[in-house]
């Protein structure tokens, strides 16, 4: 997790949220870096900015592991988008959340950009279905 | 076999009368679906809306989250998902035999 890498993804993040992002970022902190330690303090392993179309544009991991997580991924978020589309054709979808035994998954899918976060647990929790 | 499920689904709603009636309390409705074939068990929304939720969330949507987390790490195994839109949220919560989905 390089330095430059983590204020790329600051820049990107600026430009491309909207205003309320903005507000919500800046209640956190002025400092771009300090939001990704936030992030990382949080228990946030990955964070991952996606355009519209599922590029990966920015990703504070490495290039493999990025590509990994986007090709998975982006079936799942596009399927998302269009089964919310089927239920109710007037709604979209705003936020998804995957929740498995070692980690989750947040995906934020904006109108420009697609912002996923990988969170790890501290403890393997045992499921409830084993 | 649904009437197996059927029968356990009865005493199972029976048993947890005051959780659905909880559940009913903060949202708008709940969905529960049998896993093998995919059909309708308890719900309590009109049939329509359940059998919507029930083709396109729990057949196919929930199908691809599966396997997505499984191909991600095969230890891992999906416990919950949340898919939060501008009007509902769907709180789906796959179990071995069951899928219980509840509508905020």
């Amino acid at each position: 997790m390089s330095r430059s890498s983590r204020l790329s993804v600051t820049e990107t993040q600026r430009k491309s949220t909207p205003v309320v992002k903005k507000a919500v970022i800046r209640s956190r902190s002025y400092d771009g870096d300090a939001f990704v330690n936030l992030f990382a303090h949080r228990g946030a392993r990955d964070i991952m900015i996606l355009d519209s179309h599922g590029v990966p544009l920015r990703s504070t991991c490495s290039q493999r592991r990025t590509f990994v997580f986007v090709s998975n991924l982006k079936p799942l978020l596009f399927m998302a988008r269009n089964v919310v589309r089927d239920l109710d054709p007037s709604n979209d979808i705003t936020f998804m959340r995957i929740r498995s035994n070692m980690g989750e998954i947040h995906m934020t899918l904006g109108t420009d950009f697609i912002l996923i976060v990988v969170q790890k647990l501290r403890r393997l929790r045992s499921s409830s279905t084993s | 076999m649904s009437k197996i499920y059927l029968k356990a689904m009865e005493d199972v709603v029976q048993r947890n009368t005051d959780n659905t009636n909880r559940i009913t309390e903060q949202a708008q409705g709940f969905v529960v679906s049998e896993n093998a074939g995919d059909s309708l068990l308890h719900t309590s929304f009109d049939l329509t809306t359940a059998q919507s939720i029930v083709k396109h969330l729990h057949a196919s949507f929930l199908k691809l989250a599966q396997s997505c987390v499984r191909d991600l790490d095969t230890d891992d195994k999906l416990c919950f998902l949340r898919v939060k839109t501008r009007k509902h949220e769907f709180l789906v919560s796959p179990e071995e035999a069951f899928t219980v989905t509840v509508v905020l």
